[in-house]
């Protein structure tokens, strides 16, 4: 049986906030009486105290990664504990020309095979993409293909991030030089031209298809024969909002298993320049290494990255009758628009710390039962201020104290792959009982006041994270997860 | 992916090349197609004719939560998103979002659907072109000489590469609507603005919000998406009479007909539609999206087996039985490998019915919008139950087998409207439905 009922008992005094008193596990009970709950409870509480309502848990079996550090989740998490930047100068291209000359890059190479099905899997987003999830998938002992008989194919489904191609627009050059001739003055009047000789050539296909990096998804839904599949994106927040509609699809008994997760590879001769114009890059060229400092008075612009991270969700009496190895519980899930500017992130935080409240709320968690922040913690100037208002916000009193740490101070901005790596970075904080640290932590900015963990890991334990992660244009997503007994329900 | 009996929708809006959905409707009416040779920047790109949207900046400027928008920050994909999103606003009567409560604000979502949020290709290939090492080319190679990627990028702004980040629709979109609940930007082939609306309706079911702004936007006639469709073969043939290229589930179809489009639905919890007071049009009985593998990247689909699939697991989700059915929204492509599988399954799941319940194609009329292609089959599907009219099948003549004993209607008549299903497939392998069940 998939379907986990229980009883959800509103009274507030019977939700202290810790795991075991949350919520009561029994089966085919009712509601007793309610007390007035947070908004993004209703689904639980619709018809408050009378309506008996299906919740079904949500649990990590499996993870994994391509990150600039490593492709093995333990070596990543010892390589942050130590402090450890990915951070040098750009080897996929020579970047003498443009403005930010560093990144962090997947420098090792990432096996596996050229094709899955129709799918070419040589693109390096392509790559990362299936690297990670075949990691994923292994990790959580459902080995593909073919696919193991544990999970019926209507009851799989993937639901990806997906960012910039790997080659981007440069891709398309070899194209232009046949139709335009010699690439001196770049004058494109001649764009007709161009059409009609894109349009028959069969090399455009797949040029352009990889600059639409479409096919990431197509290609792991035929890796793990799933019956659904779903691409999103939210910028920054793409792969925790991936979590988060992962989640939902669990809980909504639509699936059983989904692989969730991000993948993103922006380190191009476009895409760099591009930022830089944004004044989202940093500018220390000359100093990798102390290049990434969020929360930092000489923060000045994040350090783009690359990589893809997955995670295998999966409902939780699904993954106790497998015998599953359980990592980690997806407590809560929030988001939060700002609705406010493109580029900027709303001032006061308000959005970031509605997405932060709303997960809590959904984990049916105070805010004093959190243990740590992975904080979104970019880098720059706009972004760490307000993020940090919006954690006091959100938390309160409970804010001081809290570790806050960013791992992005280590391994960059990943983009779309960020949210899903920095929950891992999470479960293993929450398994390890260590925190990472935030490094390049040298001068205190008087707006960013929080306990970021400076420069060296902690022990500490954790039995509650939240990580958060927010984007351009204002989309904001915060996930808890929690400890999950050990390892097993 | 759902089954509901509280979720209304209680608005709709559109761009499409034949206008605004009122023109559109209009156009569909008479029969009228919208597709058009192409003219200025649309010159020379293949297949020579399509459905362009007409609309100009101004326009969007005059729609809700337009005001303060800056279409010069847009692609041409957030272009046609904001100005679906914003004929929805104004039909669900909301002239001013900005001045709702922050209370109503953080109740509502937006999600919106694309395919991807395409660049101006010539301005970016104008990039590579000057990226590109003279040396190799004269040598007839192309070959990028990194120290001139800044001379490239002389002709860009930091609003050129934000503006093309695939969340662009929905970050515009959360703005003009002032929804500070969910906002998302699902990406996919043409199924996806379907996808989108079920992804809303979970998130009504979750509690998230108590109102959704959903739908999807599809730039058809975008150079990129031309071009990528023309190299696979999917494109109508080149010198065909534009206004009878558009052939949708028909034996004589060259290939699919580019389109814009832009639509959006504006659905809300039942608590919600009845505290504000406003007559929803119709219930969301069920929404179903699938994958099915094809045998390439661009398709085909093996065979009909999975469109049958998603037919009768839509139904059975609604709690309809096939005969039930009174309008059937087709996807139509124009492309022999998908129509005549899509043929062939409604000929399985609906035998004899297809004498008596209305087949629906819009792309006939507008070519093929791309991911607002399911949003526009909704718009279309709910005009019906308000107007009880069926617009007359435009360029269906020779249908593919399984569509032999199909009602055919070739003028504007009249039809009781109950209960309608909107089907979007894309030949990549996703296949999207959503019942919608008059109010």
């Amino acid at each position: 049986m998939h379907a986990c009922w229980q009883m959800i008992d509103c009274h507030a005094a019977l939700f202290p906030g810790g795991l075991a008193g949350r919520i009561r596990a029994l089966s085919a009970q009712v509601i007793i009486g309610c007390a007035a709950w947070a908004t993004s409870m209703s689904r639980y509480v619709a018809g408050c105290g009378k309506e008996l309502e299906m919740v079904r848990r949500v649990v990590v079996t499996g993870m994994g990664t391509v990150t600039p550090h490593s492709d093995q989740v333990d070596q990543l998490f010892a390589k942050l504990c130590a402090g450890e930047s990915a951070v040098r100068r750009i080897s996929l291209f020579d970047p003498s020309s443009v403005p930010c000359q560093i990144a962090a890059e997947v420098r090792y190479e990432v096996g596996g095979p050229d094709a899955i099905g129709p799918y070419d899997l040589r693109p390096r987003a392509m790559r990362f993409a299936h690297g990670a999830a075949s990691r994923a998938l292994a990790d959580a002992g459902l080995i593909a293909p073919p696919v193991d008989d544990f999970v019926a194919r209507s009851r799989r489904a993937v639901q990806l991030a997906v960012g910039v191609g790997s080659t981007a627009m440069e891709a398309l050059g070899p194209i232009t030089l046949g139709s335009w001739g010699l690439p001196d003055s770049g004058d494109a009047r001649d764009l007709p031209d161009f059409r009609r000789a894109a349009s028959k050539a069969h090399e455009t296909t797949a040029l352009l298809d990889e600059w639409f990096i479409d096919q990431a998804a197509p290609a792991l839904g035929m890796l793990f024969g799933a019956d659904t599949i779903c691409t999103a994106a939210s910028a920054c927040a793409s792969g925790s909002h991936s979590i988060l509609d992962a989640a939902h699809q669990i809980r909504l008994d639509h699936s059983d298993v989904v692989l969730c997760g991000g993948v993103c590879t922006p380190i191009t001769r476009s895409m760099m320049p591009g930022f830089a114009m944004l004044s989202a890059l940093t500018s220390r060229n000359d100093d990798p290494a102390a290049a990434s400092r969020p929360f930092d008075l000489d923060r000045d612009g994040f350090i783009m990255a690359e990589g893809a991270s997955m995670l295998i969700l999966e409902e939780l009496d699904h993954a106790i009758a497998r015998g599953a190895h359980i990592y980690a519980e997806v407590l809560g899930v929030g988001i939060a628009t700002d609705s406010y500017r493109l580029t900027d992130p709303e001032p006061t935080g308000r959005g970031m710390a509605a997405a932060m409240s709303r997960a809590l709320a959904d984990a049916r968690l105070s805010t004093g039962d959190v243990d740590y922040i992975n904080a979104h913690g970019t880098s720059t100037k706009l972004n760490d201020a307000a993020e940090t208002l919006a954690v006091k916000t959100a938390f309160g009193d409970d804010a001081k104290g809290l570790p806050v740490s960013s791992s992005k101070s280590m391994f960059g901005h990943l983009i779309h792959a960020a949210g899903v790596t920095e929950a891992i970075v999470c479960i293993k904080t929450i398994a390890e009982g260590v925190v990472t640290p935030t490094i390049n932590q040298e001068i205190s900015d008087p707006s960013c006041d929080l306990d970021y963990v400076p420069n060296v890991a902690r022990d500490h334990k954790v039995k509650v994270a939240l990580n958060n992660s927010f984007g351009f244009g204002g989309q904001n997503v915060s996930v808890v997860l929690g400890e999950m007994n050990g390892g097993r329900a | 992916m759902s089954a509901s009996s509280d979720l209304l929708v209680t608005a709709y809006g559109a761009v499409t090349g034949a206008g605004d959905e009122c023109e559109f409707r209009a156009a569909w009416l008479d029969g009228a197609s919208a597709v058009r040779p192409f003219e200025g920047n649309h010159e020379g790109l293949p297949p020579g004719y399509g459905a362009a949207v007409p609309w100009k900046h101004k326009e969007l400027r005059g729609l809700p939560g337009g005001r303060g928008m800056r279409p010069g920050t847009m692609t041409a994909s957030t272009f046609l998103a904001v100005g679906g999103v914003g004929r929805a606003l104004a039909n669900a009567g909301l002239e001013d979002p900005s001045s709702d409560s922050p209370e109503v604000a953080d109740r509502r979502g937006v999600y919106l659907g694309a395919y991807t949020n395409f660049p101006a290709l010539k301005k970016h290939l104008k990039l590579v072109h000057i990226m590109g090492s003279e040396a190799a080319a004269e040598a007839g190679e192309y070959q990028i000489d990194d120290a001139r990627i800044m001379d490239g990028m002389k002709g860009f702004t930091g609003f050129d590469f934000l503006k093309l980040m695939n969340n662009m629709p929905t970050a515009h979109g959360a703005i003009q609507a002032h929804g500070r609940g969910p906002a998302n930007t699902f990406l996919g082939y043409s199924s996806v603005g379907l996808q989108t609306i079920s992804r809303a309706c979970d998130g009504l079911r979750l509690g998230l919000a108590d109102q959704f702004v959903a739908g999807a936007c599809g730039p058809g006639t975008m150079e990129g998406l031309a071009l990528v469709h023309g190299a696979h073969g999917l494109l109508a043939a080149e010198g065909l009479e534009p206004s009878s290229a558009a052939r949708p589930l028909d034996r004589d179809a060259s290939g699919l007909v580019p389109g814009d489009g832009g639509a959006a639905l504006v659905i809300e919890t039942a608590a919600n539609v009845a505290q504000r007071g406003v007559r929803p049009i119709a219930r969301v009985a069920a929404c179903r999206d699938l994958f099915v593998a094809p045998t390439a990247p661009r398709g085909p689909l093996p065979d009909s087996s999975g469109i049958q699939r998603l037919l009768q697991q839509t139904l059975s989700l609604a709690g309809w039985k096939p005969q039930e059915v009174d309008y059937l929204s087709a996807t139509g492509l124009g492309v022999a490998t998908l129509d005549r599988l899509e043929a062939e399954a409604y000929g399985a799941v609906f035998g004899d019915h297809l004498g008596s319940l209305y087949l629906a194609v819009h792309t006939g009329v507008i070519g093929f919008t791309e991911a607002a292609h399911g949003p526009i089959g909704a718009v279309g599907a709910l005009q019906a139950m308000q107007d009880g009219k069926l617009p007359p099948q435009v360029n269906m003549d020779e249908l593919w087998p399984g569509l032999d004993g199909l009602q055919r209607v070739r003028e504007a008549s009249s039809g009781d409207v109950r209960k309608a299903l909107i089907v979007s497939l894309a030949p990549e392998g996703t296949l999207s439905a959503l019942a919608l069940e008059r109010s």
